[in-house]
């Protein structure tokens, strides 16, 4: 690992006003990863862990998961396991299935595993019918089965990332310039010219929620 | 053969060569006695021998042998002689009482619990001579860390760091690139938390921070300032262990035992985590601690045994 300037953020406005070049450390499972093989050399390197970012409620018809809130606490906590169960059940599945992914209850922040940068997309089943590419999980635009031409649906490889498209779920992300909102599924990029680039944040962006609505729909009833 | 050991003639012998004079309390005699080997206690001025069980006597200051074994800036310079008074060993340690007191005591231990009938001689040997070892090491390596107040001001680019590691406050400079594991295991001399993968995939550097298990080789340690950390030499109270070290040794839950202390430890959060379930729970919530000689039946077993018992 290179050495770095490390410097712990005491305000998310203080986070959001470092340089461009930083990077910001949460958990760290995902970017101090990086850094040891040196696919990441940050010069400076912003700690957010001591951000009061730990929160899970409910608040103004979503179930609002604060960006540190360890994927423990978010598989376990009875509002997500009563309102978003799949989410929980995709958070404690992640550890065995998934070989890219670390145990959920080692603790790795929510907003890390919303933005992993080290899994790749890995195709899914091609589709049965052409058509329009459809997103699974955060899919595809373009990409065609070479054999047969047809639409192909890839996965993302974070199971919690799937159960949030399903839930249709947004993030809440803090810039230099304010708080804005987007949908998980406009938050991943398809790798295309810039493979590098991963998620649609500018420099500087934060994740500082994820925002999973609650459910609309309601049972069948017997008619 | 040196005049001042004639006494010892056909056996081993340690020498220390101490900056300070040494002060042996009676346990370290008694476990110099028990241990079989005689020790040799030198400062520049003095000379001290501890015989197997008659009182120290003065053997006055032997210039002639700090020459020989080079001894001088050290705090402690340890030389291990065999039963010829051949260098078996020779370490220097930042520490003199501390060091020698804990590598007499586990020497000491391994010796009486061998098996009969196996050379005495060469078991005592090589006891020591691992038990100094281990020993120097750790004082080594506790002693490494600049102390906070030896310097005003930090070096550039470097960290203060305050752990809790075992109920112990530990003062550290550290880097900012240190990691968790190897801070643990470079600067504070705990090797009992494993580096496997050093990328969060096989759980074999697992500790407790703040009670929760985490992978200590992906964990910064400057994010760490003033958090508590339990590692494996800190679940035993004394030389009581802890069950769920005493349910792995009883249900075989190892082979070769290098991920051992990461499964232990996970495993000792799992239950305060109180969230056991079945049996393929357990193997889920434990599935972050790899063990590639497949000792996951045993391990099963051994936190279903501890689990049954609180």
């Amino acid at each position: 690992m290179r050495l770095f300037t490390f410097q712990r953020a005491a305000s998310l406005e203080q986070a959001v006003s470092a340089p461009p070049q930083a990077a910001f450390l949460a958990g760290g499972t995902n970017l101090v990863d990086l850094m040891k093989i040196e696919v990441l050399n940050p010069a400076l390197v912003v700690d957010l862990s001591r951000l009061q970012l730990r929160q899970i409620e409910v608040r103004d018809g979503a179930l609002q998961i604060g960006a540190l809130a360890s994927n423990t606490a978010v598989a376990e906590h009875p509002e997500v396991r009563g309102r978003a169960p799949g989410l929980s059940e995709a958070l404690l599945s992640g550890a065995s299935r998934s070989s890219a992914t670390p145990p959920p209850w080692v603790e790795i922040s929510c907003s890390g595993r919303a933005a992993p940068t080290t899994g790749t997309w890995r195709p899914g089943a091609t589709s049965a019918s052409p058509g329009p590419a459809r997103r699974v999980g955060g899919l595809d635009a373009d990409a065609r089965d070479p054999r047969h031409q047809r639409p192909v649906h890839r996965v993302h490889p974070s199971d919690m990332c799937v159960a949030l498209y399903a839930l249709d779920a947004r993030v809440r992300v803090r810039g230099p310039d304010g708080e804005r909102e987007l949908a998980v599924s406009d938050l991943h990029l398809l790798p295309g010219a810039h493979p590098e680039r991963e998620f649609s944040l500018a420099p500087g962006e934060l994740i500082t929620a994820v925002r999973v609505p609650l459910a609309t729909f309601r049972p069948a009833r017997a008619t | 053969m040196l005049p001042c050991l004639h006494g010892v003639a056909a056996r081993p012998c340690l020498l220390a060569f101490c900056a300070a004079p040494p002060h042996f309390e009676e346990a370290f005699r008694a476990e110099l006695r028990g241990l079989g080997a005689p020790l040799l206690a030198l400062t520049p001025a003095t000379g001290t021998f501890f015989g197997a069980d008659d009182e120290p006597r003065a053997v006055g200051p032997q210039p002639e042998l700090w020459r020989l074994h080079g001894a001088g800036g050290a705090a402690l310079t340890v030389v291990l002689l065999d039963e010829r008074h051949r260098v078996r060993l020779r370490r220097e340690a930042p520490e003199a009482e501390g060091t020698l007191l804990a590598a007499v005591r586990s020497a000491g231990r391994a010796v009486r619990s061998a098996p009969r009938g196996i050379g005495r001689r060469e078991l005592l040997l090589n006891s020591l001579a691992v038990a100094l070892g281990a020993a120097v090491l750790q004082a080594c390596a506790a002693s490494r860390p600049i102390s906070v107040q030896q310097e005003s001001g930090a070096a550039p680019g470097l960290l203060d760091v305050t752990l809790v590691v075992n109920g112990q406050r530990r003062a550290l400079r550290v880097e900012p690139r240190v990691v968790l594991l190897d801070a643990l295991r470079e600067n504070l001399g705990l090797t009992g938390a494993k580096k496997g993968c050093d990328m969060g995939q096989c759980g074999a550097c697992t500790v407790l921070v703040d009670g929760q298990r985490m992978n200590s080789c992906l964990k910064l340690v400057a994010q760490l300032d003033g958090a508590s950390v339990t590692t494996i030499e800190g679940l035993a109270r004394g030389d009581e262990l802890h069950p769920m070290q005493q349910a792995f040794i009883q249900r075989d839950a190892l082979q070769c035992g290098y991920c051992t202390p990461g499964q232990i430890l996970s495993a000792v959060a799992l239950l305060r985590e109180g969230k056991l379930g079945d049996d393929d729970e357990i193997r889920e919530r434990m599935s972050g601690n790899l063990c590639r000689c497949g000792a996951y039946p045993n391990i099963l077993a051994a936190i279903k045994d501890v689990a049954g018992s609180v």
